[in-house]
């Protein structure tokens, strides 16, 4: 097996090249980073092996690298199933955006599988970048603490293998998520202050609302497993 | 003077606002009619609709003073219309909805919303849904946000089911 080489100088320029106006990189905006992060990667070279594609060197930042999807497709599909190579692909193209390119190099040098849980992650954290009037009116993005509650009980949620049907973001900085237990219709409201309602709709009966802290929301769910 | 010139203000035919948009000195006009309609615009017909309310003063366009439903779409401040959007309607009657609560003492209180004329020297109809909440002893205090988190997201949520949506498609 031989090996593909990266070059760490690499992403430390084209992390500065594409921070954000006030400094801030995708790493510095919260204590969530995304997925597949590693630290360890990013300092001094690293290696990761690939079946018969040589080396390739991460000269030109992710702009470069995201041009190169298919090598990297059947780069990654070495390790992973096809489905997820794609999904790394695509993550990959994402990476050129500016928020979250602090970590995607760790990515390429990680074999972490990318689950649809790993994917919703990424989509909610996404909402901290939509622009003040994202809405067409004056909403400003979800705030940084709704997101880490979104993407806790989306933690949460998979311990059960629940994946959510949908999130959105809503014009009062909070986020939207619906899942289903069985057959229980649980909307979740992670509001901008970082509290979490949930709407508990049985398929015959009634709607309640309850007011959750994190560490209440294992055993809510696992009622609703029992119940279900 | 005609009628059309009348309600002519320049900056707004600059932007491409239609007339009868223009506020030119009309006055605010408090009464809402029980079955007048107020229309919002949203990115997205799908899923869900409860992402369409908030509860921070919402804009909407009240239905007497637009001559139909995609007058919404317009940039008032920009000129030009918001490219991409649905536009829904809410009922004025399903704001007359009241959700209790206890306080920390055990006291009852409610929450409820209003809809305010805001007319905008572009959007004559512009209006905002205020939130407020009506302590034990009757008085209304207007607030920014319904706490606890539970309420709000049946607000939400019961609201979103009056929701309506007006197009067939993007504009």
């Amino acid at each position: 097996m031989s090996t593909l080489k990266t070059r760490v100088g690499n992403y430390r320029d084209f992390r500065d090249v594409n921070s954000r106006s006030d400094g801030a990189t995708g790493a510095d905006r919260g204590n969530r980073q995304p997925l597949g992060s590693t630290s360890n990667s990013l300092e001094g070279s690293s290696e990761i092996p690939v079946s018969s594609r040589g080396y390739l060197f991460f000269d030109g930042g992710f702009e470069k690298l995201a041009h190169k999807e298919l090598l990297l497709t059947n780069l990654i599909g070495h390790y992973v199933a096809s489905s997820q190579a794609a999904c790394w692909a695509k993550l990959l193209k994402r990476c050129s955006s500016r928020i979250y390119v602090g970590t995607c190099s760790a990515e390429v040098t990680t074999t972490v599988p990318v689950s649809d849980f790993d994917l919703l992650r990424e989509k909610i954290l996404e909402y901290l970048s939509l622009s003040p009037g994202w809405d067409s009116y004056d909403a400003d993005p979800p705030s940084q603490a709704a997101v880490n509650s979104a993407c806790s009980v989306v933690d949460c949620l998979e311990k059960f293998g629940l994946l959510p049907e949908w999130v959105v973001p809503t014009s009062d900085s909070s986020v939207l998520m619906s899942a289903k237990v069985r057959g229980t219709e649980l909307k979740w409201e992670f509001d901008s202050d970082g509290d979490i309602a949930v709407m508990q709709k049985p398929k015959f009966s009634p709607a309640t609302y309850h007011d959750l802290q994190l560490i209440e929301i294992g055993s809510f769910l696992e009622e609703n497993l029992r119940q279900g | 003077m005609s009628d059309s010139e009348e309600h002519c203000d320049s900056v707004c035919e600059e932007r491409g606002i239609p007339r009868h948009l223009h506020k030119v000195g009309r006055a605010i006009d408090p009464e809402f009619d029980s079955g007048e309609l107020l229309y919002r615009r949203h990115r997205s017909a799908t899923p869900g609709l409860a992402d369409v309310i908030n509860f921070k003063r919402m804009s909407v366009n009240r239905q007497k003073y637009c001559e139909g439903a995609e007058d919404v779409l317009w940039n008032d401040k920009e000129g030009g219309k918001h490219p991409d959007q649905h536009v829904f309607a809410l009922p004025v009657a399903a704001l007359s909805l009241r959700l209790e609560h206890p306080d920390q003492k055990g006291n009852p209180y409610s929450f409820g919303l209003k809809p305010l004329h805001k007319p905008e020297q572009c959007n004559y109809p512009h209006t905002e849904i205020t939130a407020y909440k009506v302590m034990a002893d009757g008085v209304e205090e207007e607030i920014a946000d319904i706490k606890p988190s539970s309420i709000k997201l049946r607000m939400r949520m019961e609201l979103s089911e009056y929701l309506e949506l007006q197009d067939s498609g993007k504009s």
